[in-house]
């Protein structure tokens, strides 16, 4: 069962994307939930989740910065890129940190597939 | 031809051969100029040194002595009496010219000289060199200027003041015209290119002599035409050169008595001077716009060139002081300038361009400077002063060019930061109604009154954030307060506090409101103020901790204070942080979400009511916001202004004034 590690500085927006992920009762689960890229690094380290939800702009550590340190030890992890504000500055150096997907937060409802389809890939 | 040792002699010897004629003359002079005039000095004019048309040419000397005890006066009576040649003098009186004596030609009047001299000599008064011009009837005016004697004439200014008057040689060219005889009726004779004596025979093509003299630093160009072939007879050609000859050397009598040859030779020489320095500075100076290249090159060059100890280069800072850019060199200390340096021997060259001095070049030589000299390091200077100016010029574009590249990289930082603000609480909004639209069976009423409220705070903060980007947007082009009314400020405080509850639910709020608290303010701008001190006081404070909320009058003022327990705002962030865009990068900063413009609108909202905002420190810990309006009861109202934000007048402002 894909465990996914919900990483978002605003609650409700964790609160929705938990909520997504466990009604979709495709047999996903959420590993935990981290409010800074500090947290979501202890967190990762702690739990080792098939697939990371990681949102980028964030006080403190970005999105990129927490993704590039991860992938820095484990280039196998799985993370999607889930932000609102995605240009091609940030799609660019997300292919080149090695991150799996992005995916707009207006489009939170496909995340339960990008998850399969991602966590999978590991 | 007798040729006799007279006080003015040719002591020369000029043939001139071509076309098959040759010319020999030998002491022509001595027909026109016999006498005993005499003056000091001596003269050397090389004529004839270039000849046209296969005229072949031998070319001497023509060395002019005279003595001294004969005054000029009498050379010029005996000059003029062959009616060929005259002399004047134009005296400068109060600025315009007066011909005060003078022998001159009969065809050829005073006024015409006065009038027909007025530009060349102007030139000659500013050059400093001898000029020619044809005044009337073709005569040819050879005219020098004449300084203050013993006064430095070594710039143009210094010449226009120093200027006392003219000396005019005249060659009467109807005079010499006839002398040439009959047959020479259309003889051509050009002086610089200017027609003297023109032939109305287009026939006239042979040019018999081409030849030039020198003197004065000035190259005069002597051409004859005549119409009868074999050209002039020899006694022709004596009394033409001798005219010329003997028109200068009275010129050079005069000039000599006056002391002003030697001056303009010194003039020459820093023309000469300051023309090569400037040839060899202009390089360097265009070499760079980088004054620490250009500055040391160009001291190096000065200080070689002049034998300079010390060069320094001050400008004109955006204060007014002199701030020193660039120096090199030892320059003498005070004490070994009491003894044998002299401040005078520092060379101060002010540097000015378009009429504005922007600073000055010092430069302190190690051995003395001529005046020539110094002219030239004055002329360096005048182009260090461009130089610098363009400098200017080119490093204010740079700045420019920063501003808008700073300026750039903020609006994109601005577009990703509030399309992010924006996005946040929409999708959330969405997402909790699309749960409810779409499995609202499948939860408890308690899970959806739990969506309903995420769903009305992330709306309400939505529409606060939509609303300081309208204010925003609109605060440099309009006010955005309605005229003043008087509001209860406790009420509305009161109401607003109750309103933003979801926003404020994890801080315990206390409040304390004066009674009947009036205020002239705009009701929706002032809640705009609150709604954003509010809400910043939660976001920058820990949850759990108080936000105390007072309202209060005194001093002619309404009175809200807004405190929190969060961190606080390090004082040299008090100013900054009204500022568009400012977040600070402080740890409470970064741990919050935001786009700078909350604050800059609320500052811009309290000025165009006529009040001011102000940040103190909440003890023990946290920031207290002060916001002061005028109080809307009868009487003088002041608005104090103790550690408060500049206010710019504003239509209220002035209305309460």
């Amino acid at each position: 069962m894909p465990r996914a590690l919900i990483v978002d500085d605003e609650e409700d927006i964790r609160f929705l994307i938990r909520l997504t992920i466990e009604l979709a009762n495709e047999g996903l689960a959420v590993a935990g939930e981290a409010a800074t890229g500090e947290a979501a690094i202890a967190s990762w380290e702690n739990d080792r989740p098939e697939v990371i939800v990681l949102d980028n702009r964030m006080p403190g550590m970005s999105g990129l910065e927490v993704a590039e340190h991860i992938l820095g030890q484990d280039p196998s992890q799985a993370i999607i890129l889930f932000s609102s504000y995605l240009d091609d500055a940030t799609l660019a150096t997300a292919a080149r940190l090695g991150i799996r997907a992005c995916l707009a937060k207006g489009d939170y409802h496909q995340l339960p597939d990008a998850l399969w389809q991602h966590s999978d890939d590991a | 031809m007798k040729f006799t040792k007279a006080a003015l002699t040719m002591a020369a010897t000029v043939i001139v051969a071509g076309a098959g004629v040759a010319y020999v003359i030998e002491g022509s002079a001595e027909s026109s100029t016999a006498g005993t005039a005499r003056a000091s000095g001596r003269a050397t004019v090389d004529v004839f040194d270039d000849v046209l048309n296969d005229l072949r040419r031998t070319v001497t000397t023509l060395e002019l002595f005279s003595t001294s005890d004969a005054p000029a006066s009498r050379l010029e009576r005996h000059l003029s009496s062959t009616g060929i040649v005259g002399v004047s003098h134009i005296q400068r009186a109060g600025g315009a010219a007066a011909l005060q004596a003078g022998a001159t030609p009969a065809a050829i009047s005073l006024t015409d000289i006065t009038a027909g001299t007025a530009l060349a000599r102007e030139a000659a008064a500013d050059t400093g060199e001898t000029h020619v011009a044809v005044p009337v009837r073709g005569a040819i005016a050879v005219i020098v200027p004449v300084y203050a004697a013993g006064r430095p004439v070594l710039t143009t200014d210094q010449r226009r003041a120093e200027l006392t008057g003219w000396t005019v040689g005249l060659i009467d060219a109807e005079a010499l015209r006839s002398r040439l005889g009959p047959s020479s009726s259309r003889a051509a004779l050009t002086v610089n290119g200017i027609d003297a004596v023109t032939s109305s025979d287009s026939t006239l093509k042979q040019v018999e002599v081409d030849g030039t003299v020198e003197l004065a630093h000035a190259v005069w160009r002597l051409r004859v035409t005549p119409e009868v072939p074999g050209g002039l007879a020899g006694a022709t050609w004596a009394v033409l050169i001798s005219s010329l000859t003997a028109a200068v050397a009275v010129l050079l009598v005069g000039l000599r008595d006056r002391g002003a040859f030697d001056r303009i030779v010194a003039s020459h020489d820093a023309l000469l001077r300051e023309t090569r320095i400037a040839a060899e500075l202009g390089p360097i100076l265009q070499a760079s716009l980088d004054l620490g290249e250009v500055l040391p090159a160009v001291a190096v060059h000065l200080s070689d060139e002049f034998g300079l100890m010390s060069v320094a280069l001050e400008l004109i800072g955006d204060d007014g002081s002199l701030v020193e850019v660039f120096s090199m060199g030892t320059r003498p200390q005070v004490s070994e300038r009491s003894g044998a340096i002299s401040p005078a021997e520092e060379v101060v060259c002010p540097l000015v361009r378009s009429g504005r001095t922007v600073g000055r070049l010092r430069a302190v030589p190690g051995r003395a400077l001529s005046a020539a000299e110094i002219s030239a390091i004055r002329a360096g200077a005048e182009l260090v002063a461009v130089t610098t100016s363009n400098v200017e010029l080119y490093e204010r574009e740079q700045a420019s060019v920063r501003r808008l590249t700073e300026l750039d990289q903020l609006k994109d930082a601005f577009l990703g930061t509030i399309s992010h603000e924006l996005r946040t609480p929409i999708t959330a909004i969405r997402g909790f109604v699309q749960l409810l639209a779409d499995r609202g069976d499948d939860f408890t009423d308690e899970d959806r009154k739990e969506f309903l409220q995420r769903i009305e705070r992330n709306s309400t903060s939505l529409g606060l954030l939509v609303d300081d980007l309208l204010d925003f947007a609109r605060l440099d082009r309009q006010s955005i307060v309605t005229p003043a009314t008087p509001v209860r400020v406790d009420l509305a405080v009161a109401s607003l506090v109750a309103q933003l509850t979801p926003l404020l639910g994890e801080h315990r709020i206390v409040t304390a409101f004066d009674p009947e608290v009036e205020a002239l303010a705009d009701l929706t701008a002032l809640e705009r103020v609150l709604a954003n001190l509010l809400t910043n006081a939660a976001k920058f404070s820990p949850a759990e901790t108080t936000i105390e909320i007072g309202v209060s009058a005194g001093d002619g003022c309404a009175q809200i204070s807004i405190a929190d327990e969060g961190p606080g705002i390090a004082m040299e962030d008090r100013q900054r942080i009204f500022t568009r865009f400012y977040r600070g990068d402080s740890p409470a900063a970064l741990a919050t979400r935001g786009a700078g413009i909350g604050l800059a609108v609320v500052r811009e909202l309290v000025v165009q009511m006529g009040g001011t905002i102000a940040v103190e420190e909440n003890r023990p810990t946290g920031t207290r916001m002060i916001v002061r309006l005028p109080q809307a009861t009868p009487g003088p109202i002041r608005i104090p202004d103790q550690a408060a934000v500049p206010q710019q007048p504003t239509d209220t402002a002035r209305r309460m004034a």
